[in-house]
């Protein structure tokens, strides 16, 4: 890791993930789906770890979902960070049942374990864009 | 009880100062911890037909680089990525029963406080930026706090409860010359420090060190020809959980349930019949998981229990006598099996527990592995 202030920032152009920075960066939530089981992956990996196939696409998928668990960082372990904290992180578990990681961002009254979310995109620097995710207020 | 029940006892154990040793290789800090554990058990290293090194965490201090310094050709010979403790002792077991091996020493060797070794790094099996990692998900502090936000969130446990693990392990570090962090740490003093990762305190995580620690195992029959009395193996499970965080909900930590299964079932043992726990504590809640888990405490419950008191000095199970890696010093749970015979051989000085007969030590690689191990003054 370099010594600058720079924030981590993924690689767009990666083989395997580059499809999932490719649709954040169009704002869509995608996951990697098997093309034999249909079951569907997130992270992206080269085999399918329930049938061993190897052929897969990526698909849109909601970014509608529930925090599963979340932390608030009071440090920053990375200097890129520093002007953030505290800041949120939560796992977020969308309706098809996928875990994303990602920061909660906005209001964030309500922030709990079981509260609902939706997905939003920002971008973090030039053609990198993440998924984060914004309290869905409940209705009454 | 379980075919290895009795076969392997524990006779010599070695350790060097911790903190920072800076200049020395996890190799001569291995053969330094090595030299203490064969002067322990008085033997000469002549006698010693197997080694089992525990790699570094930065993948160094394998047997074949700390085969030069120690100056012996055993017939066995292995190193594994992850010894902790428990793994190590595992494969040790298994050569001895098997006849590969007679007496072997087990090591651990680090150097990762001078060598500037960073928690800080994203988790994951790719050195490539996540989307966690951008996300600023890292540091184990982070892992642990997603753990036990979700803990709190079902079962209701408050940072009062929670905070009994540092505390209690404080308490016992007091009265360990070895322990790294002998500050009074009272829950007052607790209490009032600040969230790092929260709900996670830098109280509930340990700080990395360097060290060595090394271990003397051998078959029973041979038990006679070493300085101590022996401390014998009675159980060993271990259980992976392989797909680690490719798994949704890996931070539960399902996996240690089976693990507990395991041994409960192969050993006829429960519970009530350990004296002494153990358990590797890079952070606190991997304490608190464990005992749910292992039926130590209900599941959901373990806060209210732990704020019972069991754990602390005086208490009816003490965890983490030697304070712990949130007090001692983070050996990778080898310093946990050290203080497990020291207590059984009745020598932990001021911090000895009135004759304790069974000790059980649990380790974990992360969301990857477990592995758990009974140890008895007697065969059982």
């Amino acid at each position: 890791m370099s010594s600058d202030n720079a924030k981590p920032v993924p690689d767009v152009g990666d083989p395997y993930m580059g499809p999932f920075w490719e649709a954040a960066r169009h704002h869509e939530l995608v996951a990697q789906a098997c093309v034999s089981c249909n079951s569907l992956r997130f992270p992206a990996l080269p085999i399918c770890p329930k049938c061993l196939e190897t052929d897969s696409k990526w698909i849109p998928v909601s970014g509608e979902g529930t925090v599963w668990s979340f932390a608030i960082y009071h440090r920053a372990f990375h200097p890129g960070f520093t002007n953030d904290v505290p800041y949120v992180v939560a796992i977020v578990e969308n309706t098809e049942g996928l875990h994303f990681p990602g920061n909660i961002v906005g209001d964030r009254s309500g922030l709990n374990v079981g509260a609902k979310v939706h997905v939003v995109f920002e971008e973090i620097s030039a053609g990198v864009t993440l998924p984060r995710w914004v309290l869905t207020p409940s209705k009454g | 009880m379980t075919r290895v029940s009795g076969e392997v006892a524990i006779v010599g154990i070695g350790w060097t100062p911790q903190g920072e040793l800076p200049g020395q290789s996890p190799e001569l800090t291995s053969v330094n911890a090595i030299k203490a554990a064969l002067k322990d058990a008085g033997i000469d290293r002549k006698t010693v037909d197997g080694l089992v090194a525990c790699k570094s965490v930065q993948g160094t201090n394998s047997d074949v680089d700390i085969g030069p310094l120690l100056g012996i050709n055993p017939r066995y010979s292995q190193s594994l990525d992850y010894g902790s403790c428990s793994f190590s002792l595992h494969l040790a077991v298994q050569a001895i029963v098997s006849e590969m091996a007679d007496t072997l020493v087990l090591c651990f060797g680090s150097d990762s406080r001078s060598g500037k070794l960073s928690f800080a790094t994203g988790y994951g099996h790719s050195p490539a930026v996540t989307l966690a990692h951008a996300s600023g998900l890292m540091h184990v502090a982070g892992m642990a706090a997603l753990g036990l936000q979700r803990h709190k969130s079902k079962y209701g446990t408050t940072d009062e409860q929670f905070g009994h693990i540092a505390v209690g392990q404080r308490e016992w570090a007091q009265m360990n010359p070895l322990a790294l962090f002998r500050d009074p740490l009272t829950m007052d003093d607790y209490l009032s420090r600040p969230y790092m990762v929260e709900p996670i305190r830098r109280e509930d995580v340990t700080m990395i060190s360097d060290g060595g620690v090394a271990v003397v195992v051998t078959r029973a029959d041979r038990v006679g020809e070493f300085r101590n009395e022996p401390v014998y193996l009675v159980g060993m499970a271990e259980q992976s959980a392989l797909t680690g965080d490719y798994e949704p909900g890996y931070l539960d930590r399902l996996f240690l349930q089976a693990m507990a299964e395991q041994i409960w079932s192969t050993t006829g043992l429960g519970p009530t019949d350990i004296d002494l726990l153990y358990i590797q504590d890079p952070t606190a809640f991997w304490v608190l998981q464990v005992l749910e888990y292992f039926g130590f405490a209900p599941v959901g419950d373990g806060g209210p229990w732990l704020a019972e008191g069991h754990t602390r000095p005086g208490g009816d199970l003490p965890i983490n006598t030697n304070g712990g890696q949130l007090s001692e010093s983070y050996m990778w749970g080898w310093l946990h099996l050290v203080e497990a015979v020291q207590q059984l051989r009745g020598n932990a000085g001021q911090r000895q527990v009135v004759a304790p007969e069974i000790a059980m030590y649990c380790s974990t690689q992360g969301w990857q592995k477990g592995g758990a191990t009974i140890l008895s003054t007697h065969k059982l």
